[in-house]
């Protein structure tokens, strides 16, 4: 009954607030499209004419010099350059003053010909005007397309008339081009929703959500005949209520000491013994801040660190790209177990603002690092960073929850972790393009910076560790090692299914997948759009595998066919290599994942309660995680080394059978152990 | 190992005979002037010699130049390298590879009774410092010497003349008596694996004293004609550009594309074209370099040996017109083009 005094009220403003924000980013959208678009057609004229121009100019010094029209040579090569360099023009072309086509790049001369000589000999008092031309196509889609021709003339030591330039290009085809950018536009509302929602959120909880919880939780208690004062309120809304609340409960205590004796009412002791739960819900926005900045430059690490392979190093680009991420994740897996005590002895807080102090200097580093040791140092400070932040979130959430709750308070944080996962490289993407990418760190400096004052509000200067033994499993101390490592299933688990899965989301997810795609191509912000699919697949797919895998009890087949289906997914490219077969890999990586990782878990905790009992099934928990993050630590190495030794294509696929082959060792290996033992195929 | 001792042997050998030397000169030089510098030309003045003049005078640093002309005679050398010492000049500039290694001698058969190794020397006009033995590395020549060489290393070469029109036929024709046109051609039998053109040798006879035989010029380019190549390359030799105007107008009649390597052959000769460092600014460049000795600022070993941060694509356009062989738009937009 009570929880509808708050959440009704607080659902019904969500809702409206992110339909406003949805409408009005769409209007918004909807309105520029147009001004983006007319602006194009526009635009390409003038560079056109620019070209023919400049080109026009370039042939007349040619002939200036003596050189016979028929004499020029190298113009096909020429063309081709300015082609290439010059961005939404289709074709160059040089004719004779009669519309005899002479050099065509971009299109065929001998269909230019026909429905060029048309605009002859009116064409040259037209020039650089654009005329529209007409010409066949030996396209299936089209029979015909229709340019944009500008014309210049090319003279002879400045007054004879001796050829003409033509620079053509495809307004509908430019226009298709630049429709590219509509999936930012979506990429962009869908991102700022997400933020839009995780800010919303975390200001609702601090102001409203949280101090009227805590009124009705006061209220509940005075019904029980609890009259004790919760302490003072921040929140204004709730302060007239606290007042008044006050006041009651003041009088009440006074009537209850005087009139009615000593004796305090029944519940009362009973529930000064339990502690106050505080929600855990504030922990997202933090999580989300950090997590979004350590993901921004997703799309194109690999790509920005290897320009710093010229560095007079003697490392190929391959390991120039490869060696800082995997500094930067083993960094990271080494540093939690340490960084994880100092949060649990200074505090949360202390914790989190040195973390995201450390998190901003390697930003800042990465961002300005003009030597390469000095850009691997960058990423080692990041590593170390994010290994406070995370440990320190994660710690809050353990300290602030109780069994009860724990599993929501966790689902808090991940669900955090889950939506930078899908918008922060996308965003960081669309940043690139306009930023460049040392602009896009200085962004997630900035973040990481915000993302400081923000803990000192919600952490709160004393929030020690309530759960020290909790607190302590989460983080992984890697006790009982040696026993664990005596566990034969716990470590074929963990060396041919847990750690292939991380090599393979490093090597290839971090790693490969933005040098292949810029390979082909493509732009930051497509990579972005590629990247964020893995986080869509896998959050919708993992609680629908996590609860059939529950419900079956087919958790160990759900790690090898997730497993198989991660692996198999890196081999089409090898076919045909082109981004939509890493596409493919990135929705089969999604997939695969979202499938095992769940499984995996329960795999693992069974293999511990059975094969090592006397290791705490916390601790044994935290060798897995190490053991795991050790493997992503590794997989751009190895990716590395297999693109500089096969190519980033024959890599992505050296990958995808490095993950096929374990899998398929761990179950033939596991099938053939006697059932009973184990105990790892059904419950 | 043996190697490693040897180097040290040459600098410790370097720094005892003629460091000390150098030091000691050039401690006192600042306080001096004008300077004295010995200028030993192997084939009369050229536009290196105004550039090197040229720079000093812009500077108003006080320069007294001596010049020498040995005529292509290296054995007047000794007599002149005696004459630099009565008059104790301040540095010595000397011309080509053949005077450089006269008056220096090759790096491991240094004799000082007859090379110069007290008084500092900068060399010009040496296509390959390393080829000639004058010195190991161009960071340091790890003796009382520097320099500058005019050639523009082979590779920006074989670009050059590929952006003049695609090839895949060159000829080569050089005189096999120097060792500057012995090195340039295995560059280029190097480069050509590498690039996957066809190199065709054509060495000048030699007579019985092993002199190139003149008279054999035409016989040679008219066998290099019925061989049909894409382009006639010419490098550095002193033998070629000395006959520059026979081989170039021989070449033309023959309709043959011929490259050059070197500015005389197109400024002074009808070579097609080139990529080639402008005399005049190879001459400042060494000027630069004895500033800086005769200043005291830095030691000859501390200068590195170089060739120009930049060269100059020369076109003679009569010639291209006369072979009907023009070259391609964009040469023909950065090129110097001469008429």
């Amino acid at each position: 009954m009570r929880r509808q005094l708050y959440v009704a009220s607080a659902k019904g403003f969500f809702v409206f607030t992110l339909l406003l924000m949805l409408f009005s980013q769409i209007a918004l959208s909807i309105a520029s499209w147009p001004a983006i678009k007319g602006q194009l057609v526009p635009e390409l004229d003038q560079k056109s004419s620019t070209v023919a121009k400049s080109v026009a100019l370039k042939i007349g010094r040619a002939l200036d010099y003596g050189i016979p029209l028929d004499g020029l040579t190298g113009i096909d090569e020429f063309f081709g350059e300015i082609l290439a360099q010059t961005e939404g023009i289709s074709y160059l072309a040089l004719t004779r003053l009669d519309g005899t086509v002479m050099v065509s790049r971009g299109i065929e001369g001998a269909r230019l010909q026909g429905p060029l000589q048309s605009l002859f000999p009116g064409i040259r008092e037209q020039t650089g005007k654009p005329m529209s031309l007409t010409v066949p196509v030996a396209d299936r889609n089209a029979d015909q397309r229709t340019y944009r021709n500008t014309a210049a003339l090319v003279l002879q030591n400045d007054e004879i008339e001796a050829a003409v330039i033509h620079v053509g290009f495809d307004p509908v085809y430019a226009e298709r081009k630049v429709g590219d950018l509509r999936y930012d536009v979506v990429i962009v509302l869908f991102a700022s929703l997400l933020i839009g929602f995780e800010i919303l959120l975390a200001t609702l909880t601090q102001n409203f959500i949280g101090p009227l919880r805590a009124l009705a939780d006061w209220v509940d208690r005075m019904a029980r005949g609890d009259f004790r004062s919760p302490g003072p309120s921040e929140s204004a809304l709730a302060k007239g209520i606290h007042a008044r609340l006050s006041a009651l409960a003041a009088g009440v205590r006074a009537a209850l000491d005087g009139g009615l004796g000593n004796s305090p009412a029944a519940g009362m002791t009973e529930l000064r013994a339990s502690p106050l739960v505080k929600d855990v819900i504030m922990i997202r926005i933090l999580t989300f801040l950090f997590m979004f900045a350590s993901m921004l430059s997703r799309p194109f690490l690999p790509v920005y660190l290897k320009g710093f392979a010229d560095d007079g190093l003697g490392l190929s680009p391959e390991l120039a790209a490869s060696l800082p991420i995997t500094v930067y994740l083993g960094v990271m897996a080494m540093s939690m177990p340490y960084v994880g005590r100092w949060s649990d002895s200074h505090g949360r807080q202390a914790g989190f603002v040195l973390g995201a102090i450390l998190m901003a200097s390697g930003f800042c580093g990465t961002a300005l690092a003009e030597n390469f040791w000095l850009l691997v140092l960058s990423r080692a400070v990041e590593g170390v960073g994010y290994a406070s932040l995370f440990m320190s979130c994660q710690g809050y959430v353990v300290d602030n929850t109780n069994p009860e709750n724990r599993s929501r308070g966790v689902a808090t944080f991940v669900s955090a972790i889950m939506v930078s996962e899908v918008s922060a490289p996308a965003v960081g993407g669309v940043l690139a393009d306009s930023l460049g990418f040392r602009g896009v760190f200085i962004v997630a400096a900035a973040l990481a910076l915000i993302s400081v004052p923000v803990a000192y509000r919600i952490l709160g200067a004393g929030s020690a560790p309530r759960h020290p033994a909790s607190a302590k499993a989460a983080r992984g101390q890697p006790e009982g090692l040696g026993a664990l490592m005596r566990n034969a299933r716990f470590v074929l688990i963990a060396l041919f299914a847990a750690i292939p899965a991380k090599l393979l989301h490093s090597g290839f997810l971090i790693f490969l997948t933005p040098v292949i795609l810029s390979k082909f191509g493509s732009s930051p912000s497509e990579i972005g759009r590629f990247a964020i699919v893995y986080g869509i697949v896998a959050l919708l797919a993992m609680p629908v595998f996590s609860n059939l895998a529950d419900r079956y009890r087919c958790h160990f087949a759900f790690v090898v066919t997730g497993g198989v289906i991660a692996g198999a997914g890196m081999l089409p490219v090898l076919l045909s290599p082109q981004p939509a077969t890493v596409l493919l890999g990135i929705l089969a990586l999604g997939l695969g994942q979202a499938m095992s990782i769940s499984p995996q878990l329960t795999l693992i905790t069974r293999a511990i309660q059975t094969g090592s009992p006397d290791t705490g099934s916390g601790s044994a928990l935290g060798v897995f995680r190490l053991i795991e993050r050790v493997g992503g630590a590794l997989g751009p190495l190895l990716a590395g080394v297999l693109t500089l030794k096969l190519g980033p294509v024959t890599a992505m696929a050296g990958l995808g059978m490095v993950m096929l082959v374990s899998i398929l060792v761990c179950a033939v290996v596991i099938s053939t152990q006697p059932r009973e033992k184990g105990g790892l195929h059904a419950a | 190992m043996r190697l490693d001792r040897r180097r040290w042997l040459i600098a410790g050998l370097a720094g005892v005979t003629t460091g000390a030397w150098a030091q000691t000169k050039s401690a006192v030089a600042p306080t001096r002037g004008p300077y004295k510098i010995f200028m030993i030309l192997f084939r009369g003045e050229t536009p290196v010699e105004q550039g090197f003049m040229e720079y000093f005078r812009v500077r108003n640093i006080p320069v007294e130049f001596i010049v020498r002309n040995v005529d292509r005679d290296v054995k007047r050398v000794p007599g002149l390298i005696d004459e630099a010492r009565r008059l104790r000049v301040d540095l010595l500039y000397v011309w080509g590879t053949p005077v450089t290694v006269a008056v220096c001698g090759k790096t491991g058969k240094i004799d000082p009774r007859k090379h110069v190794t007290d008084i500092p020397v900068v060399f010009t006009m040496v296509s390959s410092p390393e080829g000639a033995g004058l010195i190991k590395r161009r960071s340091s020549s790890e003796r009382n010497i520097t320099g500058v060489s005019h050639v523009v290393p082979i590779d920006q070469q074989i670009s050059a003349i590929k952006a003049y029109r695609p090839f895949q036929r060159l000829a080569v024709m050089f005189n096999p008596a120097e060792s500057n046109s012995a090195q340039s051609v295995a560059e280029l039998r190097e480069i050509s694996l590498k690039s996957g053109f066809t190199l065709m040798e054509f060495p000048v006879p030699l007579d019985d004293r092993k002199a190139p035989l003149a008279s054999a010029i035409p016989d040679v380019i008219d066998r290099i004609a019925a061989a049909k190549p894409d382009y006639l390359y010419i490098g550095a030799d002193s033998f070629l550009a000395a006959n520059r105007k026979e081989v170039t107008e021989t070449a033309m009649a023959r309709r043959l594309p011929v490259y050059s390597a070197t500015e005389v052959m197109l400024r002074d000769g009808k070579a097609l074209f080139g990529l080639v460092s402008p005399y005049k600014s190879v001459g400042q460049l060494a000027a630069s370099k004895a500033s800086l000795i005769l200043q005291g600022k830095s030691r000859p070993q501390d200068i590195p040996v170089e060739t120009l941060p930049s060269f100059s694509y020369i076109v003679n356009m009569s010639v291209a017109s006369r072979i009907n062989f023009y070259p391609s738009i964009k040469v023909a937009n950065f090129a110097e083009v001469l008429s």
